[in-house]
């Protein structure tokens, strides 16, 4: 589209009265755990929909939409962390984040995953895990991280298994202390 | 889109990494042919489909949106009045150095001249950037020109 | 939405350019010197036509490297997709006109083809006529066209200017050159002074050449009206390298009327500019994208996550 083909700015609000509506939740999911702070993510997502009412108001066509504006959320965090010098730290603050609010249902295998210590996700896997979950195709995670989108349906499968073998390994763990447990009832008995 | 080949199953049988694929809605064709046939590749895909299930219960849903809402509109409207001119003049300084840069100076003459809106302006940078350097790059300068631009947006109201 | 991110050395292809250029002049004027003081005791003749030396044609390979890197950032529907294509294409035509011409082309001990028993000379100069016309009309009529996108492109964004009639003056003079060239031949074939096949292949380049040169003259006019910028230099080195194509066909013809029998050196000192100016135009463009793409280097491509529920 040529800067002449600018679109009417009630068509383009009503474009992202429809985009906020559906991508904004996701967004905002994305990006509390990378701000540690629900404001800074809801600032990062405000500003994501403002740069894409700049762009768009330029005339330029974005492809991908939903991408784009995962991307430049994630670019407005770094930028965010950077400034803040939050980097080293981040690790350590983001076990205190609160989640926004509380999972629905499946409460064992939540348990059972949001109990595992070290599964040892690379950041990379853990984004890519994340975005997959916001219903992003691979091609557009590949766009959010820079990468291939080969790389991405690479990532995701080795966080895959990583989870699985954890989970596995916790059950035969609990097994086990559970079997034991009943050998002492026995014994005392 | 090419995905890796996993060591991990036959050639018969397609691998994890495809099944998730497939899960994903990332692969199809001979995969489905395949899964017709195969109960054992079956199973497998619906192991697969409820760990992605487990994965996605421990999503949390995120809070209410209606706040942030008002407030980009707010910000949209002050925008669009001309009531953002520190931003307006940054962002046209902004463009201004980049076309210099890359261009020349007397490019910027050309690109840039009265009368012409700063969402204009960064349009057709743009288009240059993307027509000489190939979109990549574009894409890199429009986000550097927006990075850190205050538009002072007003944080959305929120529930605490 | 990828963004390229193996810049890093790439942005030094103008100086790699640079560096071979000047040192294979060195060489090769410190080889004349020292030949001329020698009193040119060794025969080291060559002709106005001779194939390009090895030198040049590693310059064309790495200018046709380098295109490839570029070409890889322009996607099918870019602006200028096309301009990039001829002018891969260009410097394939140069490079393997070299590496034709300098292997199998030549009678040295190292072409397979005069290994036999009976030399296969006719196909030696088959090849090397190929190797000639890839490498000069052919190659010529493909840059031709690769500037029709480019101007295009400038027009579009209204940097194009009409040039005034002094501008017009060395393309002009070109065209004169050309006539006279022409005339020339003609008039020697008509003498029944025999006309040999490399002169006609030559001969039939420089039209080609006029043509770019009227392009080159409205190339200038839009950039001057662009400036200087990183985008810039490059296209500046394409008006460059067609302008040193001119000027070597003038001085290549210049020089036989004063020395007879010039060492084949003269024809790599002034192919090798030529031959680097159009390695240029993508090293700059290279080097521009670079400096657009620092700025995505400073992102770390492993932003800690932190998902408490799945990473800890």
């Amino acid at each position: 589209m040529s800067p002449r083909d600018l679109p009417s700015p009630v068509g383009l609000k009503e474009e992202i009265a429809d985009l906020f509506a559906r991508e904004s939740a996701g967004m905002l999911r994305y990006a509390c755990p990378l701000a540690g702070d629900p404001d800074m993510a809801r600032d990062a997502v405000q500003e994501a929909f403002f740069r894409f009412f700049i762009v768009r108001s330029s005339g330029q066509s974005i492809v991908s939409p939903k991408a784009w504006l995962f991307r430049v959320v994630r670019n407005y965090l770094f930028d965010y962390r950077r400034a803040a010098s939050r980097i080293a730290a981040g690790m350590e603050s983001l076990r205190d984040v609160p989640d926004p609010s509380p999972s629905p249902g499946g409460e064992d295998i939540v348990d059972l995953v949001q109990g595992l210590p070290q599964i040892g996700l690379s950041p990379r896997e853990v984004e890519c895990v994340r975005l997959r979950m916001e219903d992003l195709r691979y091609d557009e995670i590949a766009g959010v991280l820079g990468l291939q989108p080969g790389t991405v349906g690479a990532l995701l499968n080795r966080a895959h298994d990583k989870i699985r073998k954890a989970v596995a390994a916790r059950m035969q763990q609990e097994h086990r202390a559970t079997r034991a447990l009943t050998e002492e009832k026995r014994y005392a008995s | 889109m090419r995905l890796a080949r996993s060591p991990k199953r036959n050639d018969m049988h397609p691998s994890d990494l495809r099944l998730l694929a497939y899960c994903d809605g990332e692969a199809g064709g001979r995969i489905a042919r395949h899964l017709a046939g195969c109960r054992r590749c079956r199973e497998r895909l619906e192991q697969i489909r409820t760990e992605k299930a487990a994965l996605a219960a421990a999503h949390p849903i995120g809070p209410d949106q209606e706040p942030q809402l008002t407030g980009l509109f707010g910000a949209i409207s002050a925008w669009q009045s001309n009531e953002s001119n520190g931003a307006r003049l940054h962002l046209r300084r902004r463009v201004r150095e980049r076309v210099e840069t890359f261009c020349g100076a007397a490019a910027v003459g050309t690109v840039d001249h009265p009368g012409v809106r700063e969402e204009k302006l960064l349009g057709t940078s743009n288009e240059i950037f993307d027509a000489f350097l190939g979109p990549a790059a574009a894409e890199v300068i429009q986000d550097d020109l927006l990075r850190e631009l205050r538009w002072n947006l007003p944080l959305g109201e929120t529930n605490e | 939405m990828t963004r390229e991110s193996g810049f890093d050395r790439i942005q030094f292809a103008p100086r790699w350019v640079f560096l071979f250029l000047g040192g294979n002049l060195l060489v090769h004027l410190f080889l004349l010197y020292v030949w001329n003081a020698a009193g040119q005791v060794v025969s080291i003749q060559g002709t106005t036509d001779s194939t390009n030396a090895f030198s040049v044609t590693i310059m064309a390979g790495l200018a046709l490297w380098l295109h490839l890197v570029v070409i890889r950032s322009f996607p099918s529907g870019s602006p200028l997709r096309s301009t990039w294509c001829w002018l891969t294409v260009a410097a394939a035509a140069a490079t393997a006109a070299g590496l034709f011409g300098q292997f199998l082309g030549s009678d040295w001990l190292l072409n397979p083809l005069t290994w036999t028993a009976r030399p296969r000379t006719g196909l030696i100069g088959q090849i090397r006529l190929t190797a000639l016309i890839a490498g000069g009309p052919l190659r010529l009529i493909v840059l031709a066209a690769a500037m029709r996108p480019l101007l295009r492109t400038l027009r579009r964004f209204h940097f194009q200017a009409r040039p005034n009639a002094i501008e017009w003056i060395v393309p002009g003079i070109f065209c004169l050159f050309t006539a006279g060239r022409l005339v020339e031949t003609g008039s020697g074939w008509l003498g029944s002074h025999p006309v040999r096949t490399e002169d006609c292949v030559a001969l039939a380049g420089l039209p080609v050449l006029c043509l770019l040169f009227f392009q080159g003259v409205l190339l200038r006019k839009s950039l001057s009206r662009m400036g200087t910028g990183l985008i810039a230099r490059g296209w500046i080195a394409l008006e460059c390298a067609i302008l040193a194509s001119g000027a070597g066909e003038i001085i290549l013809w210049v020089i036989p009327h004063f020395w007879p029998a010039p060492p084949a050196a003269i024809s790599t000192l002034i192919h090798l500019p030529i031959t680097a100016a159009f390695a240029l135009v993508p090293a700059l463009t290279l080097a521009a994208q670079h400096r657009a793409m620092q700025s995505a280097a400073q992102h770390p491509e492993n932003l800690p996550t932190g998902i408490p529920a799945l990473a800890r």
